[in-house]
Formats: structure tokens, sequence, C-alpha cells
């Protein structure tokens, strides 16, 4: 848990870009809620899994 | 010291960084963040700039027709909310980013991947607030989206939403960054560092990160109400619902006083490790530096009201905010004494650094005197929403944070890519800076007692003020020159600049103890021993140092108190002091709402018996999740898998509890527009609800852990110990929360 001195990683852009797609999506279209709300699962699953590992 | 380190991807000397984007999209190495943060900034302010010159253009003459008023309005909003959220912010929690680790010898943030996400969410709520521009409706409310203006009936355009969506986005980055600083700081430092020993600048970035914490979320409760009115029917600020847009102005602003706070607490630390370097004195008054700085904090959560005397807010109300008001500017005069004495009988070496930093003390100065007459109510009422305001908090934050922007720009430069900016163009930008600043901002303190309002598109030929915007227009274009001059000089020096070495002002921080720029894990050589707050200045008169201890890498300490609390969990337990501000504005909004119950159901309507019944598999599964810390405590991995399923099928029945509740109002056709208590009901209990449900998830993949053998031996037992954080504080928030909605309904 502790990440000091972490390595680089793609989730937390994964997570942001998630994050913000879905957010986009409530002004513009449902569509890119669903997908960045599936992103943003991927994005803290693949987190989880770094830390589980890494 | 230490040579430029051989093999590390010295980023900012790379020719072509496109090659390498996976590199900086995937780093988590705290300075390329705070390199990414800083050229975000710059990037934002160019678009911050150039509206800049569009209003001085369209202002510069009476009934100028260059813009419509629409436009206007537009280019006016964009201008505030980019140069606040997307310049000012970024850049400094880019030094932030930047420098508090090598500050205290540490080797990176406490969390460097959520610092990563940090970054990458403030850029990608910049790019959906500037999305609008290409939708065709960009924000036209104003920074501060005073209701009911930004409310569905009055601005029909989504441009409020990509307003609202796009803060949202930057502001969860905020709270992260201010979250990772304050943990950096009380969990990182170098052995030796104790707390009056932390430079300056950390602890003024340390004091922003709690007051990003503390003041963002009323912000962001205030922006899903908002959400929440525009398209789920509520009317929460909307008047012609019956809402109350007095309330989002109390929201709003006990979020932007705070901000204001959160732009020049980093430029004071600034300004106060500039200083002292270039007057070769140690910072004047130290404990009353950082203790001011406290102070202004403190003081900020209380004066946010002073930006509505003109709303009416009563008698009892004015003259405490007004005396609030005066109060903080205690504090501010303690630090400019301060500064002002650390360069009184100093060694001045007037370089360009330097010649920001004296500029701040007297821009600021001016700034701060123009904002104490805001406290005097009588004053307040002739000059609100006047240029007189425009110029008091542009001599703030121009005369103010930028001048400190530049000096720590000029400071720090040298540190961050091996050169140093050369120093005769620093000069001119310097002056070109000052000039053009003060020919922009003096004048419009004029107009503002003349009575010039602000936010209007145009004016009247009346005596003087064509002369005296014209001037301002002019003093926009200079200083649009001396950023062009500063550009320059960065460009040219970064290429072609006189290397620096490790240390070129002979400074005594830590930062000035490794290689410019510094290499992957900050230090390659021990640090030097920390027995004072200048390290550096010890290690060469070797005066302190006798008696230091040894030199150790920079690790971290186990330390007492607050320090001795996990990584983890002090990151948790700060967040959830976030949250706590954050129900605190939901249920200010439900006390507020809480007596509209129009022909919708009251307080005492809801179903009481069966919610409390619920609630007692909440407050149960408070129990079962000690359970599971003890057992795992024992080192009993099964027994606390076992607890922690019993915690979820607990949390999971108040859930259900929740959803029939709202199945059977539903079913009723209450919704969030059937009245103002309605709505507030909805909104504090499905946020709450939607804690659980995240509690919930955090909890299951615990469980997945456990079933894995993930806490065999010790492992990971601080995730655990953050996640029950976590869920003791969903339950105690359901403690006050089934006090104010159900009891009081109930027996109110």
């Amino acid at each position: 848990m502790n990440e000091h001195g972490a390595s680089p990683s793609v989730w937390p852009v994964t997570l942001a870009g998630g994050l913000s797609l879905a957010a986009f999506g409530l002004v513009t279209s449902l569509a890119f809620t669903i997908v960045g709300a599936v992103i943003t699962l991927l994005g803290l699953a693949g987190w989880i899994g770094e830390l589980r590992h890494g | 010291m230490v040579a430029r380190a051989e093999g590390y991807p010295d980023a900012l000397t790379t020719q072509d960084v496109a090659e390498r984007w996976f590199y900086w999209v995937t780093t988590t190495d705290h300075k390329l963040i705070g390199i990414m943060y800083i050229l975000t900034g710059c990037a934002f302010f160019v678009v911050g700039g150039i509206e800049a010159l569009l209003i001085r253009i369209q202002l510069a003459f009476p009934r100028s027709t260059f813009m419509s008023p629409g436009a206007f309005d537009a280019v006016f909003t964009m201008h505030g909310t980019t140069m606040i959220f997307l310049v000012v912010m970024p850049v400094l929690l880019g030094f932030v980013n930047y420098f508090v680790p090598l500050m205290i010898g540490a080797r990176d943030m406490a969390f460097p991947k959520l610092n990563a996400m940090s970054y990458w969410l403030l850029l990608f709520g910049g790019l959906v607030l500037h999305f609008s521009f290409l939708a065709g409706a960009p924000p036209d409310v104003g920074w501060f989206g005073y209701a009911p203006l930004t409310e569905r009936p009055y601005t029909l355009s989504p441009s409020v939403d990509y307003w609202i969506v796009g803060l949202l986005l930057t502001t969860i980055g905020s709270i992260a960054t201010g979250i990772n600083t304050f943990v950096t700081v009380v969990k990182l430092r170098a052995p030796g560092m104790t707390a009056f020993r932390m430079p300056i600048f950390v602890w003024m970035s340390l004091i922003t990160g709690l007051l990003i914490i503390w003041a963002m979320p009323a912000l962001t409760a205030a922006q899903i109400m908002l959400l929440f009115d525009r398209y789920l029917g509520s009317s929460f600020f909307d008047t012609g619902g019956g809402g109350d847009a007095v309330l989002w102005q109390h929201l709003f602003w006990f979020f932007g006083h705070p901000e204001v706070y959160i732009m020049v607490l980093p430029a004071f630390g600034m300004i106060s490790e500039v200083l002292p370097v270039f007057s070769r004195k140690p910072i004047f008054g130290y404990p009353f530096v950082v203790a001011s700085g406290i102070a202004i904090a403190f003081l900020s959560f209380g004066v946010w009201a002073h930006h509505m005397f003109a709303a009416g807010l009563g008698f009892a109300a004015d003259a405490f905010f007004g005396a609030s008001s005066m109060l903080i500017a205690i504090p501010t005069g303690v630090k400019i004494f301060s500064w002002l004495a650390t360069m009184s009988g100093g060694s001045l070496r007037l370089r360009t650094a330097m010649l920001f930093g004296m500029g701040f003390i007297a821009m600021f100065t001016i700034g701060g005197i123009s904002g104490v007459h805001f406290a005097l109510v009588p004053i307040d009422w002739q000059t609100t929403d006047t240029y007189y305001v425009v110029a008091h908090f542009h001599y703030v934050l121009f005369g103010g944070t930028m001048f400190a922007i530049f000096a720590g720009t000029y400071y720090w430069f040298p540190k961050m890519t091996g050169r140093l900016l050369d120093e005769r163009l620093g000069a001119l930008h310097f002056w070109l800076n000052f000039i053009g600043f003060n020919l922009t901002f003096f004048p419009m303190h004029f107009l503002g007692l003349m009575g010039m309002p602000r936010r209007v598109y145009t004016y009247p030929d009346l005596p003087g003020w064509a002369m005296l915007n014209l001037v301002a227009t002019i003093g926009a274009f200079v200083l649009t020159l001396a950023m062009l001059v500063f550009a320059w000089n960065v460009v040219m020096s970064f290429r072609r600049g006189r290397l620096a070495g490790p240390n070129p002002w002979d400074a005594w921080t830590l930062e000035w103890a490794t290689a410019s720029p510094p290499p992957e894990h900050n230090f390659l050589s021990p640090l030097p021993p920390v027995t004072s707050a200048r390290p550096l200045w010890d290690l060469r008169h070797e005066s302190a140092s006798a008696s230091a201890e040894p030199d150790v890498a920079p690790t971290q300490p186990g330390g007492a108190g607050i320090a001795g609390v996990p990584t983890p969990v002090l990151g948790t337990i700060v967040f959830i002091t976030s949250e706590v501000i954050f129900f605190g504005a939901l249920i200010a909004a439900f006390l507020v709402h809480r007596g509209q119950t129009g022909t919708g159901p009251t307080p005492k309507d809801l179903d009481f018996v069966r919610t409390a019944l619920f609630s007692v598999a909440l407050f149960a599964s408070s129990g079962t999740m000690i359970l599971a810390e003890r057992a795992l405590a024992r080192g009993r991995d099964r027994g606390a898998a076992v607890w922690l399923a019993a915690t979820i099928g607990l949390g999971a029945i108040f859930m259900l509890g929740q959803l029939t509740e709202y199945r059977h109002l539903l079913a009723e056709h209450v919704t969030m527009s059937t009245s103002l208590f309605v709505a507030a009901f909805y909104t504090l209990t499905g946020f709450h609800g939607l804690h659980v449900l995240i509690g919930l998830v955090a909890l299951a993949i615990l469980l997945g852990l456990a079933l894995a053998g993930d806490f065999r031996d010790g492992r990971r037992h601080a995730a655990f110990t953050a996640v029950a954080a976590y869920w003791h504080f969903v339950d105690a928030v359901w403690v006050v929360v089934f006090s104010v909605v159900y009891i009081w309904g109930i027996f109110g």
C-alpha cells in the first residue's frame, strides 16, 4: 500500500480519463458516461492489481 | 553535493518530448508531475491572457462594439475561471509538487499514483471546461456562478453544465493533491527535520493543503445541488421554485474566500524562501511567519460573508463578518513586517528573483489595504461590483501571487532545468511587468470609486472614464510584452542558459543539496544533517553539524503522534475531514429547506420505524468491522474474513432498506421536483447511500484480498485499517443524518 517511490503506471491516467469521460457524458451523451464508467472500473482494477503485485 | 545524475531520463533537456509521451503520461515522479502542472498552467495562461486582452480591447473606448454583450459575458467568465482554477492553482500546485518532497528530503510524494491521477483530473477538467467553446456554449455566468442566473429558466444552454462538470473534476484532483501534500509533509520528512525546521514554503504548502481539503467540498456540494436543479427538477437555488439563491452565495464563498488564501499562501512561502537567500539573512521571526499563516487559514473560514454584504444579511451578520475580516489583516501584516525586517540590514542581491520579491511586497500591500476597505460595510456597499473590486483582487492575485510565482520561477528554474534564466532579460521582464501591471490595474481604483460597474460590456462616455480605461488597456499590452519577454527568456535559457550547478544562489534548504535537475529519486548522496531550518548553511559553517545526527538517507520516520499513523490511514483520515465539510454543506441545505414541504410529504411522513430498524443493521456493522480488525490483529485471517462478510451483509441490509423507502416514495410520485424538503431529503440520504455503496465495494475488495491471503503475516494491515476508518465514518454520518432527518422529523 505504501507507494513511496512507485514506478510508472498507466492506471492513474486511465482512472482519471474514465472519470472525466463519464462526467463529460452527463453534459453530452450517455454513451460517453457508459464508456467512461467501464474505463473507470478498468483503471480501478488495474490500480488495485498493481498495488497487490507491485 | 552531487553532479548531474547519469542515466536519469532528463525530460527537460530532451529535444523531442513527443517521442517520450508514454513516459510522461505514465510517470508518477513528483518532479515531472510538477512540471506538467506548471506547463499546463502556462498553456491555460495563454488562453486566459488572450481573454483578458479581449476584455481590455472591448473596454478601451466607451460604447465599443468590438464584442457583443453575450461574448463579453463568456470571455470574462472564462477569464476568471481559467485564471483561478487552471492557471494559479496548477502552477502553485506544480511548485508544491516539485519542491516539497525535495525540501523535506523525501524521494517522492506519499501517494505518487494518486498524485498523477490528480494532475490528469485537473487537465481533463480544464479540457471539458474549454470544450464548451467548441460546443458553442461557453459559460457566461461569472466565475462565481451566482444563482438563479445559473438555473435552467435563465440559462438554457449547457454552458453552466460544462462549468460544473469541468470544475468538479479539477476540484476532486485538487482535494487529492491537498491530502497528498499534507500526508507527505507529516510522514516523509528527513530525520532531524522537526516542524519548526521545515522551510516556510513547506509550512505554507501544508496549510494550503488543509485549506483545499476543507474549503473545496463546499463548492462541490453546491455544484452538485445546482446540477440536480438543472437536470432533476429540484430548486435548491431557484427562487422561482422557492429555492434560496443566497444559500448558493454562502456555500460558494465558504469555498471562495479560503480559495483566495489557497492562491496566496504558497506565494507567501515562495517569498519567504527568496527574500532571505537574496538578503543573506534568515527569515525574521520564523515562528511568527508560520503562526500567522495558520491564523490566516483558520480566519479565512470565518470571513466568507464579507463577499455578500450587498445581499442584505442583517446588522449582526454584517458586524460579525466585518470584524472578522478586519482581524485577518493582522496576521497578514505580521508577514509583511517579517519580510521587511528580513531585508532590513541584509546584504541585498538584486537579482530578478529578488526584484519580483520586493515588487510582491509593494503590490500585495496595496491589494491588502484595499481589501481591508471591504471589511467596512458602508464602503463595501458603495464599491461592491465596481472596478474597485477588480483592482483589489488583481493587486492580490497578480501583484501578489503572480509576482511571487515569477520570483519563485527565477529562483527555482535552475534547480528544475540545470540552467539559469538570463538576468538581463529578467530585469526587462520585471520592469515591463511592474509598469504594465500598475498601468492596467491602478486606474481601476479610480474607475471603481467613480462608480464604473464591473461585468458590464461597455460604458457611457462619462468624464475621465475613457482616459482611465484607455490607460488600463495600454497597460494590458505592456503586460503582454512582459510575458513575451519572459517566455523568450525561458526558451532561450532552457536551450543555452548558463549552467547552474547544484546551488547557484548559495541557498540553505535541502533542494539545493542535490544535482540540478535532481536525479529520479532526488538524492544520490546522504542528506546533510538537519539541525535547523538552514541545513546547508549549517553544513558550510559546521557550527551546528558537529553535534548533528548521523547522515541518513531520506526515509519515512516512524514518529510519534500523527506521524506515527500509517500513511494510508492518515490519508484516509484527512480525506474523511474533507467529507465532513461535504456532508456539512448538504445538511445545511437540508436545514434551510426542511420546512418547505409544499403539497408533498413532510418529515413526519417518513417511515421512521422501518428506517430505525435498518439503521440498527448499519450501526451493528461498525461492531463487526471492529471485530474483523481485532481478528486480523491477532493473526486470524479467516476470522477477519468472516467478520468482514458480516459487515458487508449488514451494510447490504441497510442499503436494501433505503432502496425500499425510495421505492415506496417513488411509487407515490414523490420525486426531486415534489418539494424542496423532498429534494434535500433525497440528496442527503442519497449521497450517504452512495458512500455506503463505495464502502461496500471497498469491503468486498478487502474480503477478496483476505480470502487470497493478502493479509497474512501482518501485510497490508494499514489498508485494512484505512477502509475500516472510512466505514466507521459512513456509520457516524448516518447517526447525524438519521437524527436530523428522521428523529427530528418525528419528535421535532
